[in-house]
């Protein structure tokens, strides 16, 4: 199978009223796992959308491989490699597992029927639900759900798959097992995977970006973003009060008569008592110390 | 083309067998057949005197016309309301947005979704007019009624219901549902139950979705069905094909706006 680099080019969403979703991104997404990174209301849910085809931009414009998203011709193309985990996925409650994903194989234009149920066998039994897969989905839950969402993502083998927020409301079996299925996937195509839960980035993938208020604030490699709070993140273990100051406390362990506290901040915190300590920055720290001064540069109009 | 074909006839299969297990579609035909019959199964116009008398005075094809004018004339009340919900669904369980990140065009959904859901709806109907014409095929002593009854129904029944059809599944893609189904009730009470009355009455143009002009232009019938109250209009031959091509045209130009509003509505979201 052959892998495609997504271009996304000063791609602009304004919603009605004004309200600038996404603000002239600029990306190169790369074959393999990509994370993309941001809090609610970054604009995650809205680019994977218009990557998707469900939406359009305003303005700007996309590649994938070859095929050129800003034409009709080729935003059908590109749906053919295509594989898509919506945020909310939608099913029809009536139908089994296994209609469900042969009612989308033939909308996917799988249009062999023995090739498209052999497919659906095949998915049933990698995501486990072979066993279900006759009962309605309606009885299904959350993460049997998700499950049916990866496998019909699935179907046409996609060269392309955009998994947004596949993680949320998972129990943490679930979200490990999801996880290393997502890392499997990436071995022979491009996946994004949109979150904004750090320790799924962190377990899954190199390379990613960070959107806030819809612009990227940050991409490259995984190591350059821990790079950039090197020598910002503190262990503060004291008896006394907390850190306090142009800090963000990161984690509060109580050590019998002491208490640990992990901060994130430009230098040594001044006046913290006890013991102080820098420590190397995990990728949740260091996307704290990212996000940190542009928290208060937020723009009024941007939203998921 | 084949392409939009399978995809087509994918769709229509997957809404046929989701519409065709709603226990709803059973109940209300149930319900409303039963109520029809104990309402008009009384006195001298009682169901089986009336096609005792009706088949012993007139062709075997008028008999099976009459009765598919009545079937068409009463039972898509069901038929309207059973569809209507059929596209909000998809917003209401959010498949839109997976749907619309597939390639299959918007046209071929939606033409599926439409035959595949009134296929479904129409088969409580076929039931009820299958057993009526196994009753005057007993009456006539003549087993020719169920191929005849094939015709009457394709020529008299199914321009109608292509039109309910198109209408049902299109106004909810602006019409909240449940007032849909409200106006759709109340237009079928007043515009068609009520065509002899001497008010505007689109069941007495060639967009008769009860079939009144087609019944009376191809198939001669100029009486009510109760046999008393004569229909003060005629049809030659030329309008009741007229009739059955504008309901069918009417249909499918019903589709193609729906298909290029949900299009338009995408786009400028």
């Amino acid at each position: 199978m052959w892998t495609v680099q997504v271009a996304i080019e000063h791609l602009t969403k304004v919603y009605r009223g004004q309200v600038r979703a996404l603000q002239g991104i600029d990306l190169t997404i790369p074959s393999g796992m990509y994370g993309l990174l941001g809090p609610n209301g970054a604009g995650k849910t809205t680019l994977m959308r218009i990557l998707a085809g469900a939406l359009r931009p305003t303005s700007g414009a996309f590649r994938v491989g070859a095929l050129d998203g800003a034409t009709e011709r080729g935003r059908t193309a590109i749906k053919r490699i295509l594989g898509y985990l919506p945020q909310d996925l939608g099913m029809y409650p009536d139908l089994s597992a296994r209609e469900f994903l042969d009612y989308i194989g033939i909308l996917k234009g799988m249009d062999d029927r023995k090739l498209r149920q052999r497919r659906v066998e095949e998915l049933l039994q990698t995501v486990s639900l072979m066993a279900v897969a006759n009962r309605k989905l309606k009885s299904f839950s959350g993460g049997m759900k998700r499950r049916v969402g990866i496998a019909q993502a699935l179907l046409n083998d996609p060269q392309l798959l955009i998994v947004d927020e596949p993680t949320a409301g998972l129990d943490p079996e679930e979200r490990i097992r999801f996880r290393n299925l997502l890392a499997d996937l990436a071995g022979e195509r491009t996946v994004i995977l949109s979150t904004h839960i750090v320790e799924d980035i962190a377990q899954t993938c190199q390379r990613l970006a960070v959107l806030n208020y819809g612009q990227v604030v940050f991409f490259g490699s995984i190591a350059d973003l821990l790079q950039q709070a090197d020598g910002k993140v503190w262990t503060v273990t004291t008896n006394g009060p907390k850190p306090t100051g142009n800090y963000t406390v990161i984690a509060t362990m109580r050590q019998g008569a002491t208490t640990q506290y992990r901060v994130v901040g430009d230098g040594r915190p001044p006046g913290a008592q006890g013991e102080v300590a820098p420590v190397a920055p995990g990728l949740e720290e260091a996307y704290i110390w990212l996000m940190r001064d542009r928290r208060a540069q937020a723009p009024t109009s941007a939203l998921a | 083309m084949s392409l939009y074909l399978a995809e087509l006839s994918g769709a229509a299969r997957y809404e046929f067998r989701m519409q065709v297990r709603r226990p709803t579609l059973w109940i209300v035909f149930a319900a409303f057949t039963g109520l029809l019959i104990l309402l008009l199964n009384q006195g001298q116009s009682a169901i089986g005197p009336y096609y005792t008398h009706l088949v012993a005075h007139t062709t075997l094809l008028k008999v099976l016309a009459d009765w598919t004018f009545n079937v068409n004339t009463f039972l898509p009340i069901c038929l309207g309301p059973l569809l209507a919900d059929r596209l909000p669904r998809d917003r209401r369980t959010k498949v839109d947005e997976l749907f619309t990140s597939m390639p299959a065009p918007l046209g071929a959904r939606l033409v599926g979704k439409y035959l595949g859901a009134l296929l479904a709806t129409l088969l409580p109907i076929l039931l009820i007019y299958a057993a009526g014409v196994g009753y005057i095929a007993s009456l006539a002593h003549n087993p020719l009624a169920f191929p005849l009854a094939v015709i009457t129904f394709a020529a008299i029944a199914l321009p109608g219901m292509l039109f309910v059809g198109a209408f049902s599944i299109a106004c909810t893609a602006i019409l909240w549902t449940p007032l849909y189904q409200f106006l759709f009730i109340g237009y079928w009470y007043w515009n068609t139950l009520w065509f002899h009355a001497d008010i505007f009455n689109l069941a007495r143009t060639l967009l008769s979705p009860i079939g009144l002009i087609i019944v009376m232009g191809v198939f001669g019938l100029n009486e009510s069905s109760d046999g008393q109250h004569a229909i003060h209009i005629s049809a030659t031959l030329l309008q009741g094909v007229a009739s059955m091509v504008t309901l069918i045209v009417v249909a499918a130009l019903v589709l193609f706006a729906l298909e290029r509003y949900l299009h338009w509505r995408q786009v400028s979201q």
